[in-house]
């Protein structure tokens, strides 16, 4: 700060009024002086020369501490009034009221399922509020008495109708009070916002319109009307308005009088429905819902005309409103009429049918009807929709929660999913006495084929495999998303186009387009909340269709095939389901696995076992062996399968040990489970058995080739071996004089070549059997099981299944040889494989037992066998009667015939 | 109860066949190199059981034995980053590690000092096995320790399990290439006995054959060791393929080779592999049917044996087995046999039925391969005599001038006489003899010329 000039004789002036007023000294006075002199000398030197304060109090009267701290203050500051240190007070850091998500935070862990309950907590709705709330809404009449709503404004948003957001069967119970308070409330009454209207200004006209609205609302006591007995009506006598003479206001009135009781009777009607006491079915509750969510919407309507009224700002007329509610009300009567008596299934259909022929007939009635049809068409949406998910449940999950025996399938429970009949009967009709029309919606006749046996498929598709199942509803999903998506395009597309015509200035039109457009995006809007998929997709659907319904004045038939295409659209799962359902049958045809010896590890396993005690001659027929043994093979790769195959031998003869009759009376018996049972029924497996056994034979045939070992020929170590593996035909001691004789003749030349020969001999089997095994387990058993996976991936339905599958069986039989006309086929290609198994006894025993003999005449016996076979079947390759014996004849015709050693 | 194969890896050849084999076997399977089961293959329907067993904690062990008398190859195979996938306890290396030089005679008896270490393993591996199938050994017939360890394991192999199948993959030597081993006729000779007499089957892999269709039908100029044991573990991992991926057909190693083979000596089988790329990214102008994959199959330049002219006998097949793997249907495949047979691009023995087996399998879903159809075909062809012969021709050379014979002296076989050499090339000759005589229609009758013949022709003790 610059040093004051003391100089300038202003200084001292300003002094003296600086002293003067602030303290308040007399100018004569001792004590201004005083002061005077501190305040320059301050102002001079910065501070107070001469400081006796004690001097300057005890002279001053009045001149307190105060005053002279301040003063003091306000010297220090005037000193540099910059310098100062500000050290703002330390506030608390208060939280800052972050919105805390209680309802998140309470309901954090519980189930979904209380969805139904608004997002704002109920308890804070004291008793005495409630009672308030009542008063008001209840004595609307007092509508100049705002105070009541005015303390309850705050509860504006905490009321939001869950009860009419769709949630037929997970709405949470509430209080009846809630529930009707929740109900009732129109919410424009609780904003703030709203003009309330003062009693004082008003005139009786807006008076009179605003009762009107009031009344349109469902009040039964107003000052226009009064309340004759139930539900009738009259106006009021004593009413004036001063421009209208008195009959044109009582017609005037009278008309919304009708108006008035219709809105009345329909709020009734829907309450009494929601109402969770009522038993009221599925559809009705969607119906009334629909009805509500609309009056919440009408009566928002109103209220908004009330306030215009109330202002004053524009002219207003109720007619229009009375045409609507007229509508819904001649719907809901044809609804209502004669209801008594049917059935709920009836009474189901007779709604959806109702709103359906409603939406048909005035759509016939062209642009006049629009309006008309617009409403009611969100109606209809709306209450198809319990039906659509019954169809949904129905076709992708199975399962019908029916508690009101409102659909028109009824599946029979005495008749249990696994019997054979549930197929054909499981699944009726309700009230089948009635025809058709009574009980399906009209609209759904026809497909209601498809929706019966979707469910019998359903059935039986969960009956397979669980794991089959959860891929088929994993592959619905996606597929319905996959659709959706297709759907949102097309649907943007209509949008864009319904707007282009309507900017071309098609005015006809216009405003009632704009309204489909309004309204489809509505309803779309409303559809994107719910979860539901097939909601979702009927809506979805609907929507665009709905545009091009208005667009394109479509006609009746138009719409017919709409709301089919829509259905039968929402169907198409179900022909997925079937073909899914093929593939879990397909696998579960392991018969082809075991009958068929497929499954060529484990079936060797459980055959070589018996091969082998049948070589040693063991008795192997013993049941539980056999089913141990089979259990093991089974045990590692298909464990699913041991419980459903069981082996059995009927014990012709316990001595028949003849050659080629061993494996006599082996037989596999597959427990099919339940849906595959009615493909493989016990015939069918009869003739799997046969294949199983030929096949077994020409197995054993193989197998025994197979295992012959040179060294079993050349040298004498057989007997070693042998004696560990077992029971002999001959006892060993025998064996052994006998081929001590012959042992002398080991190494001789003969003997040499008896072995070359037999070797040879065992070469040429080797190739027969060989040819025939390839040609069963490739040509025939190979190629048909993939002609039979082609017609089962063609089938549609059940019947086609069973067909294919017994049409494969009975061709495996025939390839097989098995039927009688191949007879004498199947005969000697089964004398050969005997000779096989001859001949491996033969070499088993040992070349001591070999003869030349021996070998020779199974030599010729094949030689001929093989001949004839080779003769026969380029007659019949000739003839082409069995073009899958072709690459048979091929590969045997293939063996030179040799003269037999001789 | 699989039908469980042993592999025997012997020798520095033999290790790195089976080193390649493993790691296809692996990639077919899904199972990684440390033994774990790749998550996509765990539902798999193939059987890995047959030639992995699974340790307590679920991961996959080759039923593999690695030996070698030098630890090179062993080393490589314990650095890889397949080094965990074996047991440990299933390799041995000699603890000199000295190796056998190159020496029949010095593996021979390494392996004899060795027994019991050697049949430890193999015992255990053995009683590891619910049904032992039999064993497969792979090996080189032309060094030392492959040779000479391996004509050891095949005769005591053959008397400890006498009804196991004893199937070999023997690694014949380049013809015209003495540069590495000079001595590999002794070797051959001497190992040929005893697949000769020991082996029920022996898969001939010709050294100078992979050589030139890794330079012809690969267009690699100087393959590397690698790149021609892909060809081999190719070759092994697709002969087993039915065994692995069950199906109508055969389904155990016997069922497969015993068509083959008519008599006991007979037992030498060709192959053959089509369509070959050793690189699968290589853009194929190639349609492969099945007719296509037969056919090429017979052609002499897809086999993995190079057979040289003979021109007193007319060579033919004995008998043909033609795996082929891929989507197919068996129609097609009796329209390819009609078609073969009316081209007579196959030539057959003439006193017999002239067959040509088809086993069709699956493919692994795990290894992409750019063909729909590929085959592999197992031949006994007699011409594979013509191999005997070179063999035994350059062993004749060797053997008179008494050649490199010191370090054979110096084992315990060859300390007296050298008889051992006499008789097996006896041995080998009698071998030719026999294939010889199959290529003519009075083989039937093979048995009284052969009158004169000693008892040592006999086949498995």
């Amino acid at each position: 700060m610059a040093p004051i000039s003391l100089k300038d004789p202003n200084i001292k002036a300003i002094t003296e009024e600086f002293v003067k007023t602030l303290t308040g000294f007399k100018k004569s006075s001792r004590n201004f002086t005083l002061s005077m002199q501190c305040a320059l000398s301050n102002f001079r030197y910065h501070q107070f020369l001469d400081v006796d304060s004690l001097k300057v109090e005890r002279n001053i009267d009045g001149f307190t501490d105060t005053h002279y701290s301040l003063l003091l203050l306000l010297l220090t500051l005037a000193d540099s009034p910059s310098n100062t240190e500000y050290t703002p007070l330390l506030q608390e850091e208060l939280p800052e009221d972050e919105p805390f998500d209680w309802k998140s935070f309470l309901l954090d862990g519980e189930e979904e399922e209380i969805l139904g309950i608004p997002s704002a907590q109920y308890q804070i709705w004291s008793d005495e509020e409630e009672e308030e709330l009542e008063v008001v809404t209840d004595s609307g009449v007092d509508f100049g008495n705002g105070q009541a709503l005015q303390s309850l404004d705050y509860l504006r948003g905490g009321v939001e109708c869950g009860a009419a957001q769709g949630e037929f069967t997970t709405v949470k119970p509430r209080s009846e009070e809630e529930n009707w308070i929740a109900d009732q409330i129109t919410d424009q009454y609780w904003n703030e916002s709203f003009v309330r209207p003062h009693n004082t200004d008003a005139s009786a006209t807006r008076n009179l319109s605003v009762a009107d609205a009031w009344f349109l609302h469902g009040i039964k006591n107003t000052f226009v009307y009064k309340e004759m007995c139930q539900e009738i009506f009259t106006v009021r006598e004593n009413i004036e308005v001063k421009h209208l003479t008195p009959e044109s206001l009582s017609s005037l009135l009278s008309s919304f009088l009708v108006a008035g009781q219709q809105s009345l009777s329909l709020q009734r009607f829907a309450s009494s429905v929601l109402d969770p006491q009522s038993e009221s079915t599925q559809t009705l509750q969607a119906f009334a819902s629909a009805l509500f969510s609309y009056f919440r919407d009408f009566k928002a309507f109103l209220s908004s005309i009330e306030n215009d009224i109330v202002k004053q700002e524009a002219s207003v007329t109720l007619l229009v409103l009375q045409k609507k509610i007229n509508t819904l009300f001649s719907v809901y009567q044809a609804i209502s009429a004669d209801t008594a008596e049917l059935s709920p299934a009836q009474r189901t259909c007779k709604v959806l049918t109702t709103l359906y022929r409603f939406i048909v007939q005035t759509d016939a009635l062209g642009g006049a009807g629009k309006s008309k049809v617009c409403l009611v068409l969100k109606f209809f949406l709306q209450t198809i929709e319990p039906c659509l998910r019954f169809i949904d449940d129905w076709v992708t999950s199975g399962c019908l929660c029916d508690p009101h025996n409102e659909f028109f399938i009824q599946r029979i429970h005495d008749i249990s999913v696994d019997s054979l009949k549930f197929w054909t009967d499981g699944v009726i009709l309700r009230s089948c006495d009635l025809p058709h029309s009574a009980t399906v919606p009209c609209f759904l006749i026809s497909v209601l084929d498809q929706i019966e046996t979707s469910y019998s498929y359903y059935g039986t598709v969960h009956h397979i495999h669980h794991q089959y199942f959860t891929r088929v509803s994993l592959l619905l999903v996606s597929l319905y998303q996959e659709f959706l998506d297709a759907l949102m395009t097309s649907l943007s597309t209509n949008i864009v186009e319904s707007e282009g015509d309507y900017s071309c200035g098609n005015n006809r039109d216009g405003g009632c387009l704009l309204d489909t457009v309004a309204n489809s995006d509505k309803v779309l809007t409303a559809v994107q909340d719910t979860g539901d998929h097939v909601l979702k997709l009927a809506f979805m659907d609907s929507s665009p269709q709905n545009e091009t319904l208005f667009t394109s004045q479509s006609s009746t038939a138009e719409k017919l095939s709409w709301i089919c295409s829509g259905v039968s659209k929402l169907l198409k799962p179900v022909e997925l389901l079937i073909t899914e359902c093929l593939t879990p049958l397909i696998e579960e045809c392991c018969l082809q696995n075991f009958f068929l010896l497929e499954a060529g590890d484990a079936m060797h396993q459980f055959y070589v076992e018996i091969f082998n005690k049948a070589r040693r001659l063991d008795t192997w027929r013993d049941t539980s062996f056999l089913n141990s043994l089979i259990q093991e093979a089974l045990e590692p790769r298909f464990p699913q399968a041991i419980e459903r195959l069981v082996v059995s031998s009927s014990v012709n003869n316990s001595t028949g040990q003849k050659q080629g009759t061993q494996l006599q009376g082996l037989e596999l018996h597959y427990k099919a489970p339940w849906p595959v049972n009615i493909i493989i029924d016990s015939s069918c497996q009869k003739l799997y058995n046969l294949v199983f056994l030929f096949l077994l034979r020409l197995k054993q045939a193989k197998w025994s080739l197979d295992e012959l070992r040179f060294s079993d020929l050349q040298e004498g170590n057989h007997l070693h071996e042998k004696s560990d593996s077992g029971d002999e035909g001959v006892s060993e001691n025998q064996a052994k004089n006998f081929c001590d004789s012959v042992t002398t003749g080991q190494d001789s030349p003969a003997n040499k070549d008896l072995i070359h020969k037999t070797f040879l001999l065992r070469f040429k089997l080797l190739q027969f059997v060989n040819s025939i095994h390839t040609h069963f387990m490739t040509r025939i058993l190979h190629s048909t099981g993939l002609e039979f996976q082609k017609s089962l991936d063609q089938a549609k339905n059940l019947d086609d299944l069973v067909e294919a599958h017994s049409s494969y069986v009975e061709k495996l039989y025939d390839r097989c040889l098995l039927s009688q006309k191949a007879g004498y086929l199947r005969e000697v290609i089964l004398k050969v494989l005997n000779l096989i198994l001859l001949f491996q006894s033969y070499w088993d025993n040992g070349a001591c037992y070999l003869s030349v003999d021996k070998v020779k005449k199974i030599d010729e016996e094949f030689t001929k066998c093989n001949t004839f076979l080779v003769s026969c079947l380029a007659n019949i390759v000739k003839r082409g009667a069995f073009p899958h014996l072709e690459s048979l004849a091929f590969a045997l015709s293939s063996t030179p015939s040799f003269p037999p050693t001789s | 109860m699989p039908r469980e194969i042993i592999t025997l890896q012997i020798g520095q050849c033999g290790n790195q066949i089976g080193m390649e084999f493993w790691k296809q076997l692996c990639a077919e399977h899904g199972i990684r190199p440390d033994g774990i089961l790749e998550d996509f293959a765990t539902d798999g329907t193939d059987r890995k059981d047959v030639f992995f067993y699974q340790a307590d904690d679920e991961h996959y062990i080759p039923r593999a034995v690695l030996l070698d008398l030098e630890p090179r190859v062993i080393d490589t195979i314990t650095s890889s980053p397949y080094a965990n996938l074996y047991n440990p306890e299933n390799m041995y290396t000699s603890k000199h590690g000295g190796g056998a030089g190159n020496n029949w005679a010095s593996g021979y008896s390494q392996a004899e000092r060795l027994h019991e270490e050697m049949f430890d393993i193999i015992d255990r591996e053995a009683d590891g096995s619910d049904s032992l199938e039999g064993f497969v050994m792979c090996h080189s017939i032309a060094g030392g320790t492959g040779s000479g360890m391996g004509s050891y394991l095949l005769e005591k192999l053959n008397d400890r399990f006498p009804k196991k199948l004893i199937q070999t993959y023997s690694v014949f030597p380049q013809q015209e290439d003495f540069s590495d081993v000079v001595v590999q006729p002794y070797n051959s000779i001497l190992t040929l006995k005893r697949l000769t007499q020991n082996a029920d089957c022996v898969v001939v892999l010709d050294n100078t054959a992979l050589n030139r269709i890794a330079a012809d039908r690969l267009h690699i100029q100087n393959p590397t060791f690698s790149q021609v044991n892909q060809l081999v573990s190719t070759i092994m991992a697709t002969s087993t393929t039915t065994l692995r991926y069950p199906g109508y057909m055969n389904n155990d190693l016997i069922g497969l080779i015993a068509s083959l083979i008519p008599t006991p000596r007979l037992h030498f089988l060709m192959t053959g592999y089509t369509p070959l790329t050793t690189d699968q990214k290589v853009a194929n102008i190639r349609k492969t049917t099945v007719l296509d994959v037969m056919r090429r199959l017979l052609q002499p330049k897809n086999v993995m044996v190079s057979t040289l002219r003979d021109r007193k006998n007319s060579h033919c097949y004995v008998s043909i087995l033609n795996i082929i793997q891929g989507e197919v249907d068996p129609t097609q495949v009796h329209k390819s046999l009609q078609r073969i047979r009316e081209r007579k691009l196959a030539e057959f023995i003439p006193w017999g039925p002239a067959s040509i087996q088809v086993a069709l399998s699956r493919k692994s879903p795990y290894v992409q391969t750019a063909h729909r159809v590929s085959g592999l075909m197992l031949a006994n062809h007699t011409s594979i005599a013509t191999v005997f012969e070179k063999s035994c021709r350059l062993f004749d050379k060797l053997r008179k001038r008494e050649a490199f014979l010191d370090n054979y002296k110096k084992e315990e076989m060859f300390k007296d006489n050298l008889d051992e050499f006499d008789a097996s090339r006896q041995v080998v000759e009698q071998l030719i003899e026999e294939y010889q005589a199959a290529t003519r229609a009075n083989y039937i009758m093979w048995g009284t010329q052969q009158q004169g013949a000693s008892g040592g022709d006999v086949s498995k003790v």
